[in-house]
């Protein structure tokens, strides 16, 4: 596989003209650049610590808002690198480009190993899954939770959240049926939200679903079994606890819903708790858990999220693009995150371990307030969710580490979203396994 | 329960039937021989239609080899349905596990409470690993044999979906050894059942099997008497399988598909001659092709990324057709300037994205910084101030390599910005998808006077302001539907086609029309979301009553919310919406369709500009293709295109043809062909039959702005709107709180941008500095009620002729409680004086539009309420442009 990007990266550099020749404009003004989504351009904490990166070097970096959803980045970031156009020096990509990136000559090796006490799960999104070349250093990192509406499970009984996906939707519907019996219809309460939009979240719930029905995060390819009770048990949790609007929701849609009250359970990413535990009204109570496990003995499986950063392959200032990444991802950076709100890459953000943060506190000051405000994380701690998360991110697993894994999530988008909204009821598995599979190859015809 | 239908596959079927034992401990089964044939026979049966004779293997093994060799066989040839039949003796061990299936050599293990047997065969270490590792989609298993029901507790399956069917319960012998020839009982009633099918039921499929066996068997007893109960499992499997087509009711014919994939089957020497045929043209090719032709096929690479811009309501169309590309044979033919791509591989990815028309025209007018973005380039000063506005990598996005706006003239107007050295070149290719302009009218409020095709504008006009319709347009500044419905109105009123030599707007029209139309507030971004506002149960905040509007959309929306499909935001519908709650399509003669024209776009200076102009060209082609992308593009209620480039008929399978979707699918369709004079001269009577607008803007700065980014979300939506402000409107941004102790100060908001400019550049000043470090955010609660009150004042002191609207920005409540009473009612009494003046807020905090304070607002000015989220900004933006004249012509 090595070789194969080494050569595509060979080729790339000849179509672009030439490696000699570092691309059409180089910075001559020696800032780095560093190309992003919109949440990095402006305030929070990611900002920050590029900002005391400048003032240790003296060096400035500037930033190149992309669009605003991650497939419209990808795409251009994928597009301008096979042109040949990218002036960039860092890219900060979603962990599961980190592998078609690499193959397609669009980044840099970082090296033949990560060091550092970056999580096992998280290093994984690292490497294209096929050597151990690593192409990126993990910035952030993420893993699905789910939200529940703790004072509404104390009211009929149960002291904690499911530990199995059956009871989510068996204590839903007991839930539902005595709590709607006097509410009045625009206030039906439902059991469960989740982002079954036909967007990448779509993906990670059915992979969260199929790996929870016996899938192997490490097979990726003739998941047929699994993957027929994997979608249909997201149909039936559909079909019987969530409302008809899952279908149309992404992250934000599925939060609002859960903060104004009408669901009892969600699954979200835990960038949303501030958010939650601002908007719902008092005398509501929610906490977080693992995901549900498949069955009782079954592992609490997620999704991994979050971004990756890579040296750009035609990048000006690789020395500078380097030392910035590794600054942003030391472990006092990744303290820094955790306490803000993200979750961290490494061990010892968790265990403490790590020097504590330093970012000067005139510019930590407004976001601390904020944290003081909604409760989320007082000055200098530890969100409340912070043991949890850690314990999330060990049993989270990559999405399929594929050079074509794009194709992959298009094809799973389609076909589960017309399942999920179809009447009809007929078995998509098999379509669904070999059209999957076959994507994943990079192939036309059906994938060996 | 999903049912698994095998037909046309390639399937197997394994029928092992043991009749002969060498052991004298192990009584020939005599009736066990005719098994193995005679289910062959009716599985190929054509009755049964599942099976093709060269797919089932009758065997009688010898040895425990012969019967796993065929078994390995079988499981890895079949690529649809394994069947694994077998009839024997069976034995477990003296704790009824480890059953075993015994064949002709097969030893019974006396006094070894240990072992089952010798030389037989292991379910659980022969059977179930084969059938793990098989390549079939699906894998049945029938037991008949002594402790058959025994196979259950060891039935594990990995992966594979796996159904079994035993004989009968746990710990029972079915033979005896004594029954007759021809035939066991139990098979005997699986043949039947098989090839006559069962009363009532339109196919047997594996549940249906057993259930039927449990009751034909129900009043037999084994041979050790006691109750006989076939038993059935499955593994990794919720779906049920179809195991015989026979039915008794009337029976639908065999899908084409699957006869034709039979007949490829069936024939092996044809099929063998066209395969070598094709190897050997395949390796002509890929000798002149390809160079170093003895290398093994490689990893494919990523394939060439193609970015493909077009208006939200199209895009998810263009996505499913874009993905079915990419799957396609077609796109893993070379493509002309590609350097060594492996055989086999794709070679184009295409993703579909999105903008509002205005912000396409305002990128392709910047386009030298959309590309400078893209490389890197420091253009402009960062934070600009009063400088390049435009992010266009931001907003509208990539760089596109192809673009299907809507129709022409949204590609003329876009032509018409560009600078006259742009680093980029369009090139159009023609239309992909046709859909007529239509106004929706209530099913329960049908015209009386005017009939739903044929009629002008003018007398639909006439008709709705009888029926007090009220008539809603998607903004002709954001929307290409907009923008060509204005057009329709204001050129085709008396109903003749819209021409190139027709001149300017006739008096009066345009003013008519917009009288009727202008409502301030009433302007969405897109026709999908006008629907989907009027959706059933949708709560939108101030929007008019369902019962009376008539949305200005195309045929293909209409369709989509007629039929419960899902539109913009809102999702698919359970169930086809009542009659009360659907519209009837009404067609204005002479009035020009959307054409989609496809635009392939060339930016200068790229590396690989030869291969993607090819891979573009190809799937341009395609996309306009009836065998191509026009199967995607008419399955989802768009008009196709015929060879010449106009629009096809319907087909059959469109949803246009469904009767609930309310349209006349043979009406035809235009495009637009009166040039870029006539729109230009449609635009300046839209400018002159709108009042100038007056806003001000009002923004929350407290420090709980920067909650989650709210600030930036805010700023952003407010920059959106600036974008949309005509040359003759003008605006104001003020915020609030003031810094300061004391509450006399509190109460005065900060007035950043003075009611009455005009030039936009001084407010994007302002919210780049509020979004900076800095931020000039105040730690203080937000007196809102005291601000708005101002700023109502303020604007009732303004010019009367203007349009006035305040737009207010917060994020969450104001603490209401705490605020005194006074200075409520004094808002109230500024919200209800007359003219009124109504204010559209955008709620970024708790509760959203439903918040206390903000309904307040809302019904107090009968103004409108935007959630913060996706898509907010261009909402806003779409009402914001209601309120002056759109800002078509300007900058341009």
């Amino acid at each position: 596989m090595k070789r194969v990007a080494a050569a595509v990266a060979a080729v790339l550099c000849l179509l672009a003209g030439g490696c000699t020749d570092p691309g059409p404009t180089p910075a001559a003004d020696g800032d780095i650049v560093l190309a992003t989504g919109s949440d990095l351009s402006s305030t929070g904490v990611r900002r920050e610590l590029i900002r005391a990166w400048e003032r240790r070097t003296g060096k400035h970096v500037r930033i190149v808002k992309l669009p605003d959803t991650a497939d419209a980045q990808r795409s251009q970031l994928l597009a301008a690198g096979q042109s040949g156009n990218g002036g960039y020096d860092v890219l900060n990509i979603d962990v599961a480009w980190t592998a078609e990136f690499a193959a397609a000559g669009i980044i840099r090796p970082w090296g033949r190993e990560l060091s550092g006490d970056f999580l096992a799960s998280v290093k994984k999104t690292t490497t294209t899954g096929s050597d151990g070349t690593v192409w990126a250093v993990p910035f952030n990192t993420d893993a699905g939770l789910l939200y529940y509406r703790s004072d509404l499970l104390a009211k009929y009984g149960y002291d904690g959240p499911p530990d199995t996906w059956e009871q989510l939707r068996t204590w839903s519907q007991k839930i539902m049926a005595e709590e709607n019996a006097h509410r009045p219809a625009d206030e039906k309460l439902y059991g469960m939200v989740a982002q079954l939009r036909p967007y990448e979240g779509l993906t990670v719930n059915t992979l969260e679903s199929v790996w929870a029905s016996g899938g192997d995060p490490e097979r990726t390819a003739h998941l047929a079994g699994a993957l027929q009770q994997g979608v249909y048990a997201l149909k039936e949790r559909l079909r019987t606890i969530m409302p008809q609007e899952a279908t149309a929701m992404d992250e934000t849609a599925s939060r609002q819903w859960f903060a104004e009250g009408r669901a009892l359970f969600m699954r979200n990413w835990p960038v949303e708790y501030a958010s939650v535990a601002e908007k719902l009204a008092p005398g509501r109570q929610f906490d977080v858990a693992q995901l549900p496990a498949g069955s009782p003995e079954g592992r609490h499986r997620t999704v991994l999220g979050g971004q990756n950063l890579a040296v750009a392959a035609d990048a000006a200032h690789p020395a500078e693009a380097r030392s910035l990444i590794t600054a942003l991802t030391s472990a006092r950076s990744e303290r820094c995150l955790l306490q803000r709100g993200f979750a961290a890459t490494r061990a010892s953000a968790y265990d403490g371990t790590a020097p504590a943060c330093d970012l000067p506190p005139e510019d930590a000051r407004r976001e601390e307030d904020d944290g003081a405000r909604h409760g989320a994380a007082p000055a200098g701690q530890d969100p409340p969710y912070t043991d949890l998360l850690h314990r999330a991110l060990d049993d989270a697993a990559p999405r399929p580490r594929s050079a074509h894994y794009a194709t992959y999530s298009k094809v799973v988008q389609l076909y589960v979203s017309a399942y999920l909204t179809g009447k009809d009821d007929a078995s998509i598995a098999d379509e669904l396994a070999e059209e999957a599979t076959k994507a994943l190859s990079g192939r036309g015809e059906r994938g060996g | 329960m999903p049912l698994y239908d095998a037909r046309g596959k390639q399937n197997r079927a394994l029928l092992i039937g043991v009749s002969s034992y060498q052991d004298p401990r192990l009584p020939d089964l005599d009736a066990v021989f005719a098994n193995p044939d005679e289910l062959g026979r009716v599985l190929c049966a054509p009755a049964t239609d599942l099976f093709l004779p060269q797919e089932v293997t009758p065997l009688r093994p010898k040895t425990p080899e012969e019967l796993t060799a065929a078994l390995r066989t079988a499981a890895h040839e079949a690529r649809g349905l394994l069947l694994v039949y077998f009839s024997g003796h069976g034995r477990v061990r003296r704790d009824g596990g480890d059953l075993h299936l015994l064949v002709e050599t097969s030893r019974v293990a006396q006094d070894k409470p240990r072992v089952a047997s010798y030389e037989a065969v292991s379910w659980v270490k022969d059977v179930l690993p084969r059938l793990e590792r098989s390549r079939a989609d699906r894998v049945v298993v029938v037991l008949e044999c002594c402790f058959a029901g025994n196979a259950d507790d060891s039935f594990r399956t990995d992966d594979k979906p796996v159904s079994l069917l035993m004989a009968a319960q746990p710990n029972r012998r079915i033979f005896s050894g004594t029954e007759p020839g021809g035939g066991t009982t139990f098979t005997r009633a699986v043949l039947d059942i098989l090839e006559h099918g069962i009363e009532g039921k339109e196919c047997v499929t594996f549940e249906d099997l057993a259930g039927e066996l449990r009751r034909r068997l129900a009043d037999h007893t084994t041979p050790q008497g006691g109750a006989w109960v076939p038993r059935a499992s499955k593994r990794n499997t919720v779906d049920d399988v179809v195991v015989s087509f026979a039915t008794r009711e009337a029976r639908p014919r065999t899908p084409f598909v699957v006869r034709a994939r039979r007949w490829w089957r069936s024939r092996p020497r044809r099929r063998l001659q066209l395969l070598s045929a094709a190897a050997a043209l395949a390796l002509v090719a890929t000798a002149l092709v390809v160079t170093d032709r003895l290398r093994p096929p490689g990893d494919c690479p990523p394939a060439q990324e193609l970015r493909l811009l077009t208006a939200p309501e199209a895009e998810p169309t263009l996505r499913a057709a874009a993905l079915a590309y990419e799957m396609s044979d077609l796109n893993t033919a070379p493509v002309p300037g590609e350097d060594d791509v492996p055989d086999g591989c794709r070679r184009t990815q295409i993703t579909v994205y999105s903008a509002a028309k205005d912000q396409v025209a305002q990128g392709f007018a910047a386009a030298d910084r959309w590309r400078g973005e893209a490389e890197g380039e420091d253009e402009a000063p960062e934070g600009g101030a009063g400088g390049e506005a435009v992010e266009p990598l931001y907003r509208p996005g990539p760089q596109p390599d192809l673009w299907v706006p809507e129709s022409t003239v949204d590609h003329l107007q876009v032509r018409q910005g560009m600078a006259a050295h742009a680093p980029v070149t369009l090139h159009r290719v023609g239309p992909v998808a046709y859909t007529p302009l239509v106004v929706g009218v209530p099913e329960t409020r049908g015209l009386s006077d005017v009939e739903q095709a044929g009629s002008s504008w003018h007398e639909i006009l006439d008709d709705a302001a009888d029926r007090k319709l009220r008539l809603l347009r998607p903004s002709p500044v954001l929307s290409g539907v907009g923008l060509m419905h204005t057009i329709g109105l204001y050129l085709a009123d008396d109903g003749t086609p819209v021409a190139l030599d027709g001149g300017a707007p006739r008096t009066g029209v345009a003013e008519r029309a917009e009288n009727r139309l202008r409502a301030p507030g009433s302007q969405y971004a897109g026709s999908a979301e006008l629907l989907c506002s009027l959706r059933p149960g949708a709560a939108s905040a101030g929007a008019v009553s369902r019962a009376t509007a008539a949305p200005l959309v195309t045929e293909k929306s209409l369709t989509d919310a007629n039929l419960g499909h899902a539109v913009g935001n809102c999702p698919a519908l359970a169930t086809v919406p009542e009659k009360e709650d659907r519209y009837e399509a009404y067609y204005p003669s002479g009035v020009p369709g959307l054409d989609h024209p496809l635009i392939r776009v060339a930016w200068k200076g790229a590396a690989d500009a030869a291969r993607r102009r090819a891979a573009s060209d190809r799937f341009a082609d395609w996309l306009r293709r009836p065998d191509g992308g026009q199967k995607v593009i008419t399955r989802a209620g768009y008009r196709g295109v015929n060879a010449k480039g106009a629009a096809a008929p319907a087909p059959t399978d469109s949803p246009l043809r469904d009767s609930r979707a309310g349209v006349l699918p043979d009406i035809g369709v235009e495009p637009y062909t009166a040039g870029r004079q006539r729109v230009s001269q449609v635009l300046a009577a839209y400018d002159s039959a709108h009042r100038p607008g007056q806003l001000l803007f009002l923004l929350d700065t407290s420090t709980s702005m920067a909650d989650g980014g709210r600030i930036s979300v805010a700023a952003d939506a407010v920059g959106r709107a600036l974008e949309v402000l005509g040359p003759k409107d003008t605006y104001g941004l003020w915020t609030y709180p003031r810094a300061g102790t004391a509450a006399r100060d509190r109460e005065r908001p900060v007035e950043r941008v003075r009611a009455g400019s005009t030039d936009p550049a001084a407010g994007r000043e302002v919210l780049d500095r509020l979004q900076r470090d800095d931020g000039g955010l105040v730690d203080q609660g937000a007196w809102m009620q005291e601000a708005l009150t101002a700023a109502l004042d303020r604007l009732r002191d303004g010019p009367a002729e203007r349009t006035k609207a305040v737009v207010l920005v917060l994020d969450e409540d104001d603490g209401a409680g705490k605020r005194s009473a006074a200075a409520r009612e004094a808002l109230s009494d500024a919200l209800a004086a007359h003219p009124r003046i109504p204010v559209v807020v955008l709620a970024a905090g708790k509760g959203g539009c439903d918040a206390a304070p903000v309904r307040h607002v809302v019904e107090g000015s009968g103004g409108n309420c935007v959630a913060g989220g996706p898509g907010a900004a261009d909402t806003l933006a779409g009402l914001v442009a209601s309120f002056g004249t759109g800002g078509q012509e300007a900058g341009r």
